[in-house]
């Protein structure tokens, strides 16, 4: 009884835990956690490593040899003709 | 008055920007003084204009209207009570910018100044457009010197942050624009005056409003969308986190005003509930993440986001109050983040560390710098006496007239706001000198004291005496209000046929 | 003698080709002199265009060749094109010795055939000028022998278009059987029914088409093609075939198909998309300019065809401004490219242009002014362009279309800026030479200008092609 009297009921102390100490984690959980994983993963992040690969894919796409360039031509042209006779 | 004054404040910079361009010397201090008197003169344009002002009538003025593209956009431009107290805090900010690079700029420092007479130009023209599609090419185009001035002035990771910056406002914006094209199909102009009194349908508000809101929401910035503002402060140079926080986002705010309210009362209405949660969760968990910062200027951007969602929520209450501290909250939060900003600026020039732990004990070293961040610190966190205290009162007046529960809530916002902002205080100019480097550092320079008692002693005048300020905007926002409420009831009776 | 009249200016290319070729035949060291009579020529046969009366559509020829706002205009930007082509690139034909009297009269002879092509009302001189085109475009993509990129993107193109030709014609066949004749018009007014054998014939003719404007998927050669012909081939590449392709694009579309237009419709909308969606992704990975180029001109002619999907002479007029300003920017940006010269040696890659800003800082803010000019952004020619396209895509509530695009102009803007990051943000690299041609300085200061200060009088353009009216 003595001692919580004279540590002025631990107001000082109890303050610290419950308010000071759960602000400065749910800070620190709200940085780091939210804003760089979560919001930046699935924003801009996200988006740029999802683009950088479809671009990686587009290029590799491009080999360099003249059958596959003609061949691309003519899928194209059979996609084309079918979509208009399913339409 | 046949002089078209505000073109000619538009164009001001610009033309000091090419007298600039054609000078030889990249780093002469010529090239300063060039800046710096075009800047002042327009300032001085500005306050001319202010006195001009007639507030009593809300009506738009010095309204300059050409044509532009034949049958379709006239350039057309004009202020009204809300606008020219932007216009007023971006030509009185850019000054004092340029003065602020004297000591952190030293490497081509002519580009330098173009950039930032290029955006002071360029921000005037959106808040004085009376065109959606001038509004958004002025918008639009800021993003050209800014993303300039991030990446080539720059930290350490500033390629990555102005590509974040450009790419985030870019996709924001563009959804903007498909809207605005919208709205010219249905209303056959883009005229802002003339929409305002034809009204727009209200099948598409809601999506248009939406599609207006990703615009702003990503510049304001709006929680979830504000992860660009940190990663463009702390990477952008001094006078470059001063200009965007300063007034970029507040083109943002201007935006909701002018247009969210203006031409979608019916859809604001409907999504007021969302603006307000995000702007409570903005405030809140700005602030709380804001107190855990290590970084000064990081912390300080987190601190905009949650003054930023102060805003927002007083735009939202659509009260006279609400939307009034709104404007001063904004006006208040150009003047100290830029004053916060620079403080930053001051001690990074000399230690070159925006880390806190680097700091503590400043006060023994540097104390006219202390008593200048107190102010600002105090200013930031409400504290009446400075203008940041009319602003929030305000806002918080307007959403305990609209609802309780918001108000509470925003209310303890302002609590962490105290919290983060004197702690950051205590940590960096208080307590023990543990660095020995600090022992060294001169105190404010010339320079440096006058740029930051030039943003003190509006601080502490609108602290005291907000009258002139609330004197501009009284009457354009009580008609804007009008406006308001008088669609919103003619809706309601037309879905009640 | 009347229809002679109005075919003064292919009268004139054709004799003067046969001039110039005996000329350079029988003179030595005549190179030079061919060449500035070829700029000469072009420039003559742009006024004898100009000379046509621009109040009154006429046929010739017994309606197989049309002389209209939309020809004039179209052959004048070719002419144009052509023109700034041949003057600035002489340094760089003259480094790699292929400053020969045959590279002028290649380029006019692929202009006459453009002209034919663009005037054309029937499909078999429509065939003809094709031909006449794409032969001198082998020729020239190939010019540098002694490269082996170059002759590799020769023989590419050739045998990809011999495809592409071989549809097409297979295409024309099918819709003079089912039409019963060659002529435009004719075949509009009886081409009503949706007959598989009409159908079938317009994808083929489409596809042949799409192929020559690199359109998604039939655009596999130009990447190849762009990065292996000499840098001044690939300008003209870049530029002036598309503006005859697109012409004849809108003929095909708007004349004999016009009635089809359901048919159509959803093809171009598919090629739109996919070309502006395509060209924004796949230049993200690209480290040679050239190519890079050829991705930015797929999603380029995305957005023009964007505009020639909507059914509607605003549509057809948007696309027309933006193949307009398209060939200013790209003008402007070869021309930047063909700077880059430094001890007789000519530089291609992005890395190439890493610090440019520190040492050639007019040369840096013009390439700024047209990078972010080609990424759309405000205030911009560019934007404009993707302006009016978007326009009119949203003024026949297409909407999807318009998001897409402009998505895509978001991606696409990565790149853009990643060059403009390069030029500005980076270390420098050595100084490059200064020494340049007149013509080369002109062309880079006139398309910088034009396109920084389209702003302040915007209609201009807007209004000489508001003339052009196809549908009635």
């Amino acid at each position: 009884m003595y001692n919580f009297l004279v540590n002025k009921w631990y107001f000082d102390e109890l303050y610290e835990i419950i308010f000071i100490q759960s602000s400065k984690k749910i800070g620190l959980f709200f940085w780091k956690i939210v804003d760089v994983k979560i919001i930046d993963k699935f924003g801009p992040d996200g988006l740029s490593l999802l683009i950088k690969n479809l671009s990686l894919k587009a290029s590799k796409f491009q080999s360099g040899f003249i059958y596959q360039y003609a061949f691309m031509i003519l899928i194209g042209l059979s996609a084309l003709l079918t979509f208009l006779i399913l339409q | 008055m046949n002089f078209p004054i505000l073109s000619f404040l538009i164009l001001l910079p610009t033309i000091g920007a090419l007298f600039l361009l054609f000078s030889k010397d990249k780093n002469s201090n010529t090239g300063k003084y060039v800046a710096l008197f075009t800047s002042f003169v327009n300032f001085l344009i500005s306050i001319y204009l202010w006195f001009l002002f007639d507030s009593s009538t809300s009506s738009f003025q010095f309204i300059e209207d050409k044509e532009w593209l034949k049958g379709f956009i006239n350039y057309k431009v004009g202020i009204d009570g809300i606008s020219i107290l932007f216009i007023i805090l971006t030509t009185f900010i850019t000054p004092l910018c340029i003065i602020s690079v004297n000591n952190s700029i030293k490497d081509r420092l002519r580009d330098f100044l173009i950039a930032i007479l290029v955006m002071e130009s360029l921000m005037i023209g959106v808040f004085c457009s009376l065109d959606l599609v001038v509004f958004y090419l002025f918008f639009e185009a800021g993003l050209i010197p800014l993303f300039l001035i991030i990446g080539i002035w720059g930290g350490a990771r500033r390629v990555y942050s102005a590509f974040k910056f450009f790419l985030y406002t870019l996709l924001g914006s563009v959804l903007m624009l498909v809207a605005i094209i919208s709205i010219y199909w249905m209303a056959g102009t883009t005229d802002i005056i003339q929409l305002y009194e034809l009204g727009i349908d209200t099948k598409y508000q809601n999506l248009l409003w939406l599609a207006f809101f990703s615009s702003f929401a990503v510049k304001t910035p709006m929680w979830p969308v504000h992860t660009w503002l940190p990663d463009a402060h702390v990477e952008a140079p001094t006078a470059g986190s001063v200009l965007l926080a300063a007034i970029l986002l507040k083109m943002a705010g201007y935006g909701f005003i002018r247009f969210s309210l203006g031409l979608f009362p019916v859809a604001s209405e409907l999504f007021t509930p969302l603006v307000y949660s995000l702007s409570l969760i903005a405030i809140i968990y700005a602030s709380l993440v804001a107190l855990m910062q290590e970084d000064m200027k990081r912390l300080i951007a987190y601190s905009s986001v949650a003054h930023m969602g102060f805003v927002t929520l007083g735009i939202f209450t659509i009260t006279q109050q609400g939307i009034e501290g709104s404007i001063v909250q904004m006006i208040s939060h150009g003047l100290v983040s830029a004053a916060l900003f620079l403080c930053v600026g001051v001690v990074y020039d000399r230690v070159h560390s925006r880390l806190i732990k680097t700091y503590g004990g400043l006060v023994s070293v540097m104390p006219k710098y202390s008593i200048l961040f107190m102010l600002f610190t105090l200013a930031a966190l409400g504290l009446p006496g400075t203008s940041g205290f009319i602003g929030e009162f305000l806002i918080l007046m307007g959403a305990f007239k609209d609802n309780f529960l918001v108000a509470i809530i925003a209310s303890l916002g302002v609590i962490f706001g105290a919290a983060y902002m004197l702690w950051l205080y205590r940590r960096i100019v208080f307590g023990n000198l543990i660095n020995k480097n600090l022992l060294e550092i001169p105190d404010l320079d010339n320079s440096e004291k006058f740029i930051l008692w030039c943003l003190a002693i509006p601080v502490l005048f609108i602290g005291f005496y907000p009258e002139p300020l609330i004197n501009t905007i009284e009457v354009s926002v009580k008609d804007l209000i009008e406006m308001y409420n008088f669609n919103l009831n003619m809706n309601m009776v037309e879905v009640q046929k | 003698m009347n229809n002679l009249d109005f075919i003064y200016p292919e009268i004139f290319i054709s004799l003067s080709i046969m001039f110039l070729l005996i000329l350079g035949v029988f003179k030595k060291n005549s190179t030079s002199l061919i060449h500035s009579l070829s700029i000469g020529i072009l420039l003559i046969t742009g006024i004898l265009i100009f000379n046509n009366p621009f109040d009154k559509n006429v046929t010739l020829f017994g309606g197989s060749y049309v002389i209209d706002h939309l020809s004039s205009f179209m052959k004048i930007l070719t002419i144009l094109g052509g023109a700034f082509v041949l003057s600035i690139s002489t340094k760089y034909l003259k480094l790699f010795k292929i400053f020969l009297i045959e590279y002028p009269i290649l380029v006019l002879c692929s202009i006459l055939g453009m002209m034919v092509m663009i005037s054309s009302n029937d499909l078999m001189v429509f065939y003809v000028g094709l031909e006449l085109q794409s032969l001198a475009l082998y020729v020239l993509a190939s010019f540098n022998r002694d490269q082996l990129k170059s002759s590799e993107s020769g023989l590419k193109y050739f045998v990809l278009s011999a495809l592409s030709s071989g549809l097409l014609l297979y295409g024309c066949s099918l819709v003079y059987g089912f039409s019963g004749s060659t002529n435009f018009l004719v075949i509009g007014e009886t081409m009503n029914s949706t007959h598989y054998g009409l159908t079938f014939g317009i994808v083929f003719i489409l596809v042949g088409l799409a192929f020559k404007i690199s359109a998604v998927p039939f655009h596999m050669w130009a990447p190849d093609v762009y990065e292996g012909s000499p840098t001044s081939v690939t300008l003209f590449f870049a530029i002036v075939p598309k503006v005859s392709a697109l012409t004849v694009f809108i003929r095909f579309l708007y004349v004999p198909f016009v009635n089809m237009i359901d048919q159509w419709q959803p093809i171009l909308i598919f090629l739109s998309i996919a070309s502006m969606i395509f060209g924004a992704v796949a230049a993200i990975g690209q480290k040679n300019l050239k190519r890079l180029v050829a991705y930015s001109s797929i999603g380029h002619i995305g957005y023009a065809l964007a505009g020639l999907s909507v059914g509607t002479n605003g549509g057809i007029q948007s696309s027309i401004v933006y193949i307009s300003i398209y060939l200013v920017m790209n003008l402007g940006l070869f021309s930047c490219l063909l700077m880059m010269k430094r001890n007789d040696q000519y530089f291609e890659t992005i890395d190439d242009l890493s610090g440019l800003s520190k040492n050639h800082p007019v040369l840096s803010l013009s390439l700024l002014v047209i990078l972010f000019s080609l990424a759309g952004i405000a205030p911009l020619a560019g934007f404009f362009a993707k302006f009016y396209v978007f326009k009119s895509v949203i003024e026949q509530s297409m909407y999807f279309l318009a998001i897409v695009g402009l998505l895509s102009t978001v991606i696409a803007a990565f790149y853009y800026l990643r060059i403009i990051k390069v030029i500005y943000f980076d270390e420098e690299k050595e100084k490059y030479d200064t020494d340049h041609n007149i013509w080369l300085r002109l062309s880079l200061t006139f398309s910088t200008l034009l396109i920084l200060l389209y702003f302040v009088f915007p209609s201009k353009l807007v209004e000489i092609v508001s003339r052009i009216n196809i549908i009635q």
